[in-house]
């Protein structure tokens, strides 16, 4: 079997920053020079390269195109892209690898949200004919799922409010993260709606970020990494886009169907209750440290936030602190569609 | 070291998983690097304006052609890969999302390829690989525009602040 690992990580500070535009050259340029530090790799020996970007995140027709100044495509390299979070870049660099194609691949994915109303434009996400004319905004839409939980007795506000004061705490030992500290779960629900019943602190703060991620076949991993984080499975599902046709508050399983539970799961969920919906679905409990970086509530760099859930799943093995670990990114509206990455230490 | 199983994805046969409706990706075979056919194609005829159809239908002509082409239905396909260009050509952001019922995504993976002009053939490629890397068997490959929707030179038009407008026309 061709295997695959991932050898190397990086992530940009996340933030609204003053210093990088939307071409996301100003943030891929110095975490591609950590990975390539990490790994002794130069971009010469990259045989595959692979982005994942938004032109309506970034206000502009094939913008992912510029960023490709990062990478110094002289000479020509071997290039894609996908209109998606960089996590689905990562998959289609694995299958690069797996056709043989390439033994080494770089994916990233980068976003600067701070420079539009982001929630005014993932509502165009939405059925173009029927839902996109009203506006209905990300964080409302959100609301709208959140509400349904509580009123099945799925979760309550309290239980979303932990996930938040968890990822808060977690993210003091992050220095990527936006938002970290310390917070009681009595100062969080004190706080007002931002849309009923979600608080600020139930979603994701707005920021700009990218991040990057390093594979290689069998061949080649060991000679770059000390304890290559081996992918054990890799696949992802998208339901229905009719939100009225699905059930909203719950996802039918996500992940390898079988196997002991991961030592550490990084999920990307922007919004504390459904970080409930996905712990249910991927069958993840009480044993596995979920979201130790803070996960997407403390840094959610739009298009680089699940490839960083998968780069943090792959650190924690590749800096040894875990032996299992799953990584999960989501696209679309209300967790549409997901992507689950296992992998495990050797 | 234990490896775990891992379940194909798309055979309702071969994994208890996708027969229950969680169909995934997962590594189908190990073997080495394997051929990939077409097994059918389909388009539409182009028009300047298509007003008797939505995005959806649009792409339904040519599914449903490619499909007939290959004496297949859609629930014969294990994934589905979408090409297209700039999302501002139709005014949807990413719109294979709202097209996932549409295309017969629902339950499977759904890939959005976007390379800008290479974009047809950049769809092709990812999509061969998919087989060629044995992680399907199966996949629909779709690629449309309908630049009606939307203005095209308003979408290739709008100015970036601090940098050199230096794009006249499709990049990439």
């Amino acid at each position: 079997m061709t295997e695959v690992a991932v050898v190397g990580f990086a992530q940009s500070p996340v933030g609204v920053r003053d210093d990088s535009t939307t071409s996301g050259v100003e943030m891929l340029v110095p975490i591609f020079g950590q990975v390539y530090a990490q790994t002794g790799l130069t971009r010469r020996d990259i045989g595959f390269w692979c982005s994942g970007s938004s032109d309506y995140l970034a206000g502009r027709a094939f913008s992912f195109v510029q960023a490709v100044d990062a990478i110094g495509a002289v000479p020509p390299i071997m290039e894609s892209h996908v209109e998606m979070d960089g996590a689905w870049a990562l998959y289609e660099a694995w299958v690069k690898i797996l056709t043989g194609e390439a033994d080494i691949a770089l994916a990233y994915g980068f976003g600067k949200a701070s420079g539009a109303e982001l929630r005014k434009v993932l509502a165009l996400q939405l059925d173009p004919y029927l839902l996109a004319p009203l506006w209905p905004d990300s964080v409302s839409v959100a609301a709208l799922q959140a509400r349904l939980g509580i009123e099945a007795g799925r979760w309550t506000e309290k239980d979303m409010a932990q996930v938040a004061a968890r990822s808060r705490a977690a993210a003091v030992a992050n220095p990527s993260a936006q938002v970290a500290g310390e917070v009681s779960i009595e100062d969080l629900l004190a706080r007002p709606y931002v849309a009923d019943p979600l608080r600020a602190h139930d979603c994701a703060p707005v920021g700009d970020g990218a991040a990057v991620v390093i594979l290689a076949s069998a061949e080649r991993a060991r000679e770059l990494c000390d304890r290559p984080a081996w992918i054990t499975w890799f696949g992802h599902r998208a339901e229905s886009a009719a939100l009225g046709a699905r059930d909203l508050v719950t996802l039918a399983p996500l992940g390898p169907p079988d196997g002991p539970p991961p030592d550490v799961a990084e999920l990307h969920a922007p919004f504390t209750h459904q970080e409930i919906i996905l712990r249910e679905a991927l069958g993840i409990g009480g044993t596995t440290d979920v979201n130790p970086s803070g996960g997407a509530l403390v840094a959610n760099p739009m298009f680089a936030a699940g490839l960083a859930r998968l780069g943090c799943a792959a650190q924690a093995i590749m800096t040894g602190r875990a032996d299992s670990a799953l990584g999960h990114a989501t696209s679309g509206p209300l967790l549409q569609q997901n992507l689950v990455c296992t992998m495990e230490a050797q | 070291m234990t490896r775990q199983p891992v379940s194909g994805g798309g055979y309702a046969e071969s994994s208890p998983r996708a027969a229950a409706g969680g169909g995934y990706g997962g590594i189908l075979r190990s073997s080495p690097q394997a051929k990939a056919a077409v097994l059918g194609v389909g388009q539409t005829r182009h028009r300047s304006k298509r007003a008797d159809v939505s995005i959806a239908g649009l792409c339904r002509e040519a599914v449903d052609r490619a499909l007939a082409d290959a004496g297949l239905t859609m629930s014969d396909i294990d994934a589905v890969v979408v090409g297209k260009a700039p999302d501002l050509f139709e005014g949807v952001m990413m719109p294979e999302l709202y097209l996932a019922d549409a295309l017969g995504a629902v339950g499977k993976p759904l890939l959005r390829v976007h390379t800008a002009g290479s974009v047809g053939g950049a769809t092709g490629i990812v999509t061969a690989n998919l087989v060629q890397a044995g992680v399907h068997r199966r996949v629909l490959a779709v690629a449309f525009e309908k630049q009606s929707e939307s203005n095209a030179m308003w979408a290739l038009s709008i100015a970036q602040p601090f940098s050199t407008d230096v794009v006249a026309g499709a990049g990439g």
